[in-house]
């Protein structure tokens, strides 16, 4: 039965050997495709030695399959040839393969690094082992067989059955479980090709599995022993061809072809997993690309907002500073924006007091209020001395090294977590610092510092800008002064001259005795003196005024108005409904009292008024405010192209334009005179369009609407 | 054509070499340079390479019984120590045993005891040195006259120092990379010790295998010009049926010898790290164990006399 078993399948070894060939040349080139394809498969970078080893193992089943089919003799020498140097190489292959899968795609304990240590005496002696048997007496075929199987295929196929077996257990434990069953079935396909390939071996005079199963004619190679004989320690053959045939019913041959089926199969399999794999990373990809993207576009949008942000800020600084707006303010004003814009809980400026040679806190903003700090806190952190002194930026995230950090805010119960602190130089000179916190975690970043000094530059130029305006104030004051000094000269001067003349026409008369020309003339001179005696109070009452009134503007004008009522017996009544504070700019106040005074003056000189009224009202239009004064009186008007006020109304208008405000002048020769002065307030409200036009000539004079209405 | 049986022989002499050699030479490289690299730092560097020397004599003795046919019956050999050259190779192999497990111990539990470790250290060493005196003097039995020269014994220690010049490297390489994936202290000593030791162990090995070479061939020459019988039988069974064997023996060996100073060579080129000598000393190492094994064989197959 068996002899009938082993000539049948003798005469059919062409086909087994020729799938054989066709699975291993299959896997060899399903793996070369993948490689061709890629993939980020831990696997990837291994694929060539497998598919080397494919094509070779292929190329050595081939062989095998030609040396089993009837060839001539030359024929058989080339193939042989071929077997012999093809199946090691395959071998080789399969270890290389066997020893990347193991040792490459999962990282092995530390203590691996000794086995190969621990293994290389057995090794050693395997090998030389086997380089004895090459000198036994039988074909080099079978030596170089066995050995092929003991020392290539069978540790190459464990080290790859363990490696798979390795990455089973990696992919389960991510939630891979289609790609860990794939793994698992290579894993113990790999094994049991170990064992079917490398462990059952052709019939030798040598162990360790094939034992006394050579040829039994002949005597034992090495022991001298013949056949018939037992083996050492009582080991009989039992894993030869034969014995498989024997056990089975089937050739070893076959049970290399079943095991390199269900190897490839499993291989070719695992290869699919690249495709899923490769889906998997592109969809993960294009995601990934979608949130980038995102990212970007929201990044982009954020820090355009925050470049808006600042650009607004500092846009409405220089606004404010143009427009020659309380310095204290616009301090208040630049501190507020860069706290909410550096997300801070709190900011404040300290500066240096010349007198004291302390640096004062005086302005501080937190998220309640921003104010000024009155009287001016000295007991400043020492940090932010040290900062001023050394005129360097600091940005601090962590206080480890810094005492009493609450005294870095003050006024404040919140722990500080980040602080910047800047120093304030005008002209190289320093002046003071600015420092803001936060409570939150997250650190000021460089863009932070450089944006709070920008802010800082700012707070200079409004500190110059306020210094500025003061000394236009006080040059307005002097140069009003100054008018005024010279008016008083200049009419004291003709008041004189003309006194001096009127003596001499009164000593005229009296020599010729004409006693009522003399009283005519001294009646004039009476005139004129009460005249330039009113001017002077009147001057004197300017320079009063202009001077800085610490009541402000609105007690100045009271006080002036009292002292006309006094000085010229005329009615004075006076209506504000404007507030204490006009909100002008200091300029702006200047220019509406000399207006104020110009307009009474005339009044007195030439309207020939019993009544006068004042009236300060505030317009609203379109988010700018203007400041209107009316000054009314029930004189006799007049007719502006033969009126001598002319000179006067074009100094009126030109200090109206000058702080951008226009004049109005409207008057009735029997209901009296209106000058009607619009000054816009620090905050640019427009006046209603249709109330003033918004530009005035100089010589263009309006009859009022409102005087229409006062006069009905 | 020897005896299966028989390669437990080569397997027990071999790997007590073994044993022997890397304790020399690191007992050696502890006296030269425990002062310069730190006594205890030193000592903690070597600890897992006294383990494995441990473990090498352990599985020798273990091998040398089964080449007996009754393996329970060696004890008794030790009782013929005053005539028995065997008795006193087991008797010192066990007492170099002994101590390599004293030693070990004193490692793990008397660190400190650094003058005490080192004479147990150096009287494992002797007992070595006399077991592997013991074990080529079995030879000199006068059935087999190619055994019968002092070229024996020679031949004995110049493999047990090319073998402890070989395999001293690949332990304290492997013992570098285990250090260093562990990240323990001590990998810096390791570290400094290659650098110290491995340009001596590689000139040392090819001093001491130029020597076994030409002492092999002027052992040949000497068998060539022999008039006895079998000693030209044993000469002639070399030269012919064993001739490939010859080869690969000196081959392999100076393959690995090579492959070691070209790895230095290389290393030195490059300056790379000294764990990169893991894979070169390694395969070195496999090489000269290879052409040893093969060496030891064809003493035992052919009974020629020298190292083989």
């Amino acid at each position: 039965m068996t002899n009938r078993k082993n000539k049948y399948y003798n005469e059919n070894m062409v086909i087994i050997y020729f799938l054989d060939g066709l699975l291993f040349g299959g896997v060899g080139l399903a793996t070369f495709l993948q490689i061709r394809r890629g993939g980020e498969f831990s696997l990837a970078k291994h694929l060539p030695w497998l598919a080397a080893f494919g094509f070779i193992a292929a190329i050595s089943a081939w062989v095998d399959m030609f040396l089993v089919s009837e060839t001539s003799p030359d024929t058989t020498h080339v193939l042989v040839f071929m077997g012999l140097i093809f199946q090691p190489i395959s071998g080789v292959l399969l270890l290389i393969f066997g020893w990347q899968i193991l040792t490459r795609l999962t990282p092995l304990p530390s203590w691996g690094i000794f086995v190969p240590g621990i293994l290389i005496v057995p090794i050693a002696y395997a090998i030389t082992f086997a380089a004895t048997t090459f000198v036994t007496p039988s074909p080099i075929k079978i030596p170089i067989d066995i050995w092929s199987r003991y020392l290539l295929y069978l540790p190459g196929s464990m080290l790859a059955g363990i490696g798979f077996l390795r990455l089973w257990r990696d992919q389960k434990k991510a939630g891979l479980y289609d790609i860990s069953r794939l793994m698992l079935g290579a894993g113990l396909a790999f094994i049991f090709e170990a064992f079917i390939v490398g462990l059952v071996v052709p019939a030798a005079p040598y162990g360790p599995s094939s034992y006394y199963n050579y040829d039994r004619t002949l005597i034992n190679a090495f022991t001298g022993e013949k056949p018939g004989s037992q083996a050492v320690f009582g080991l009989n053959a039992w894993l030869d061809y034969d014995s498989v045939l024997a056990v089975t019913g089937l050739p070893i041959q076959i049970w290399r072809l079943i095991s390199a089926a269900i190897v490839v199969y499993f291989i070719v399999r695992s290869l699919d997993v690249f495709e899923a794999i490769r889906k998997r990373q592109l969809a993960q990809l294009e995601m990934q690309r979608d949130q980038a993207e995102h990212a970007i576009l929201v990044s982009q949008i954020t820090a355009r907002e925050t470049a808006e942000s600042w650009s607004d800020a500092l846009v409405n600084i220089s606004r404010h500073i143009v427009d020659m707006d309380n310095m204290d303010q616009i301090l208040l004003y630049i501190l507020e924006n860069t706290r909410i814009l550096l997300k801070s809980n709190y900011i404040a400026i300290a500066l240096f007091n010349d007198k004291t040679e302390l640096l004062e806190t005086k302005y501080l903003a937190n998220r309640f209020i921003s104010r000024i700090v009155d009287p001016p806190f000295s007991n400043v952190h020492p940090a932010i001395i040290k900062a001023f002194h050394a005129r360097q930026s600091l940005r601090i995230n962590e206080f480890s090294s810094i005492e009493n950090i609450e005294s870095l805010c003050p006024f404040e119960t919140f722990q500080p977590q980040k602080v910047m602190i800047i120093p304030i130089s005008l002209d190289a000179s320093p002046i003071g610092v600015m420092w803001i916190a936060r409570e939150s975690l997250s650190d000021y970043s460089d863009t932070d510092l450089i944006w709070l000094e920008c802010m800082a530059d700012q707070v200079v130029i409004a500190v110059k800008h306020g210094l500025m305006t003061a000394q236009l104030q006080s040059l307005s004051v002097v140069q009003e002064r100054g008018r005024i000094a010279r008016e008083m000269h200049d009419g004291l001067a003709q008041v004189l001259g003309y006194l001096n003349v009127q003596v001499q026409t009164l000593e005229a008369f009296r020599r010729k005795e004409n006693w009522s020309r003399l009283d005519q003339e001294m009646q004039k001179m009476r005139q004129a003196i009460q005249q330039a005696q009113a001017d002077v109070r009147e001057n004197i009452l300017s320079l009063r005024t202009t001077l800085a009134n610490e009541g402000g503007l609105i007690q100045a004008i009271m006080e002036y108005l009292d002292e006309f009522g006094i000085q010229t017996g005329i009615e004075v009544s006076f209506d504000n409904q404007a507030g204490e504070d006009l909100g002008l700019s200091s300029i702006a106040e200047v220019q509406l009292v000399c207006i104020l005074q110009e307009s009474l003056t005339n009044v007195r000189k030439h309207a020939h008024a019993k009544k006068v009224s004042l009236k300060i009202r505030r317009h609203q239009q379109g988010g700018e405010s203007a400041i209107r004064m009316s000054v009314d009186d029930d004189g006799i008007g007049f007719i502006p192209q033969l009126n001598k006020r002319n000179f006067g109304l074009q100094t009126m208008r030109e200090r109206a334009q000058s702080v951008n405000g226009f004049l109005v002048v409207s008057s009735n020769p029997v209901k009296g005179s209106r000058v009607d002065c619009i000054l816009p307030c620090v905050t640019h409200e427009q006046i209603p369009d249709n109330t003033y036009p918004s530009t005035r000539k100089s010589s263009e004079i309006l009859i009022h609407p409102s005087l229409e209405d006062h006069r009905s | 054509m020897i005896n299966l049986r028989e390669w437990a022989l080569p397997i027990y002499t071999i790997l007590m070499e073994l044993a022997a050699g890397v304790m020399f030479l690191i007992w050696i490289a502890r006296s030269l340079l425990s002062v310069k690299l730190g006594k205890q730092e030193f000592d903690r560097a070597i600890q897992k390479t006294l383990w494995i020397i441990l473990l090498t004599i352990t599985t020798s003795l273990a091998g040398a019984h089964f080449h007996l046919s009754r393996p329970w019956h060696s004890f008794f050999a030790v009782l013929n120590i005053k005539d028995s050259w065997l008795s006193r190779e087991i008797l010192f192999s066990l007492i170099f045993l002994i101590l390599t497990v004293i030693l070990c111990w004193l490692q793990l539990r008397k660190p400190q005891l650094f003058g005490f470790k080192s004479a147990v250290g150096w009287l494992a060493i002797s007992m070595a040195s006399a077991t592997i005196y013991s074990m080529s003097r079995i030879y000199e039995l006068p059935t087999q006259p190619v055994w019968v020269s002092t070229s024996t014994i020679s031949t004995f220690f110049f493999s047990t120092i090319l073998l402890g010049l070989m395999a001293t490297p690949a332990l304290l390489v492997m013992d570098l990379r285990y250090s260093e994936l562990r990240g323990a202290e001590h990998a810096r000593t390791q570290t400094l010790l290659l650098r110290n030791l491995y340009p001596w162990l590689v000139s040392t090995a090819i001093i001491v295998t130029a020597i076994t070479i030409i002492h092999g061939l002027q052992q040949m020459k000497l068998f060539s010009q022999s008039t006895n019988p079998i000693i030209e039988a044993s000469f002639q069974l070399l030269t012919q049926f064993y001739s490939i064997l010859l080869s690969l023996r000196y081959f392999s060996v100076i393959a690995g010898v090579l492959l070691m100073v070209l790895s230095v060579i290389y290393h030195n080129k490059h300056d790379l790290p000294y764990n990169w000598f893991l894979v070169p000393s390694y395969l070195a190492c496999l090489l000269v164990m290879i052409g040893e094994i093969l060496g030891r064989f064809l003493f035992y197959a052919l009974h020629v006399r020298i190292g083989l």
